[in-house]
């Protein structure tokens, strides 16, 4: 049995008119990057118009993708800068911690555990504090497990500068968190 | 303390363990059905997209798209010099005719490469598209500040009165409709607006430097040079619209 393709293999059929590559990446990436979105934005249907122009994007600037180049940075960037443009276009880098929970829509299942959902919110609410240059890097060298350097190359800056960004984001997470959690 | 908060103050000092009790939340889990509306969607905006005017070019790799753009300034500059030509070229120094127009040209091409970026490449400071329009104005400002390159123009300026000359006019009438090629072929970002402002601010500078004989200081900086900062002040005031209805809305 052959081996599945690559995202970039995928990406460069999708490239010379194979349309089915393109939903066998929409069913690789739009979890993913649903995810990414809605930790990044206030509500869900921010994050689904998000994905969505993700991916819209991602067809119109297909011919632009290099055959050495990465999938997954690629299409990461252009998630990353729309995120930054939305923030721009609606002027609210800074919302409240209660706003930014009520405005999300989808209401969390009961059917799971008071604990993790408690935990869940903690960090939501805590992420959402930080400026929109350090969620970018938390989210992706923390929850996307994303190397430095990858970072970097996603968010358009140096290696050291990202690691900077992350060791500030993680100070002001253990900041935020400690006097939420207690500390007897 | 709660066992739990203990659990995640533990964590503290390697975040990954309680930020990927968040990642594994329900709350982030996607339903099926809602996946296939959001691919419906995603087709759908993908048809839009390819129904927009322009959209074959848009779509092309961003070295073809710039391509383009300086296609669209070298019309407009081989009109303006052979077709509309100024009339007091035999005294205007070809040298420096030739160095305002570099000149014109090469910041025409800093401001076509950020209007055009692609959408896949990390995002430019915010400084560089405002340093961008900044200096497009200067550089086009600053040729209405240099020594009369000749002393053969009978021209009586008309002090303020030059902001509606027709030189301005006929400059925003070619500047807009560049404005608006250069954002068909760009892939939209809000940035990419102002570099295109400024990029079509001068190629309506470019036609006018080979078209209007006209030497006077006020003219050029009133008539030439505010035809890119009408462009700029229409943009930046769009965009300030739209935050606001952005910020109402959200």
């Amino acid at each position: 049995m052959p081996d599945a393709p690559s995202d970039e293999e995928l990406m460069r059929a999708y490239c010379e008119g194979d349309k089915t590559a393109f939903d066998q990446l929409f069913a690789r990436y739009a979890g993913l990057l649903l995810s990414v979105a809605r930790r990044q934005l206030e509500t869900d249907d921010q994050a689904r118009d998000v994905v969505q122009e993700t991916f819209i994007r991602v067809h119109a600037a297909r011919h632009d993708f290099r055959k050495d180049a990465r999938l997954r940075p690629w299409i990461m960037t252009i998630a990353m800068n729309l995120v930054r443009e939305h923030w721009r276009r609606t002027k609210r880098r800074k919302t409240t911690l209660d706003d930014t929970l009520d405005a999300r829509s989808g209401p969390v299942p009961e059917r799971e555990p008071l604990e993790t959902r408690q935990r869940a919110e903690l960090v939501r609410r805590a992420l959402a504090q930080l400026p929109a240059s350090q969620r970018e890097v938390v989210e992706l060298h923390w929850l996307q497990d994303r190397p430095f350097a990858e970072v970097a190359e996603i968010v358009g800056t140096s290696e050291g500068a990202v690691r900077v960004r992350a060791h500030r984001a993680y100070k002001t997470l253990k900041e935020l968190l400690q006097p939420e959690l207690g500390d007897d | 303390m709660t066992e739990n908060g203990k659990n995640t103050l533990e964590n503290v000092d390697d975040p990954r363990g309680w930020l990927s009790a968040m990642a594994s939340s329900q709350a982030d889990e996607v339903s099926q059905e809602g996946l296939a509306a959001l691919a419906r969607g995603i087709h759908a905006g993908i048809a839009a997209e390819d129904a927009r005017p322009l959209a074959p070019l848009r779509h092309r790799p961003t070295w073809q798209r710039n391509l383009l753009g300086f296609l669209i300034l070298f019309a407009v500059v081989i009109v303006a010099h052979t077709v509309l030509r100024r009339g007091d070229l035999a005294h205007y120094p070809l040298g420096r005719r030739v160095a305002e127009l570099a000149t014109m040209v090469a910041a025409f091409g800093l401001c076509l490469a950020v209007a055009m970026r692609g959408t896949h490449l990390p995002e430019l400071p915010r400084a560089v598209p405002y340093g961008l329009a900044v200096l497009a104005v200067l550089v086009v400002g600053a040729f209405g500040l240099l020594p009369t390159p000749h002393p053969h123009d009978a021209y009586v300026a008309r002090g303020m009165g030059e902001l509606i000359s027709p030189c301005a006019v006929i400059g925003l009438g070619i500047a807009l409709p560049v404005y608006a090629l250069i954002r068909l072929l760009g892939r939209g970002s809000s940035l990419g607006a102002l570099a295109a402002a400024a990029a079509a601010g001068l190629v309506a500078n470019t036609f006018l430097h080979g078209h209007c004989a006209v030497t006077a200081r006020e003219h050029l900086v009133l008539a030439h040079a505010m035809v890119g900062v009408w462009l700029l002040l229409g943009v930046w005031g769009m965009q300030a619209i739209q935050r606001r209805r952005g910020v109402r809305s959200a």
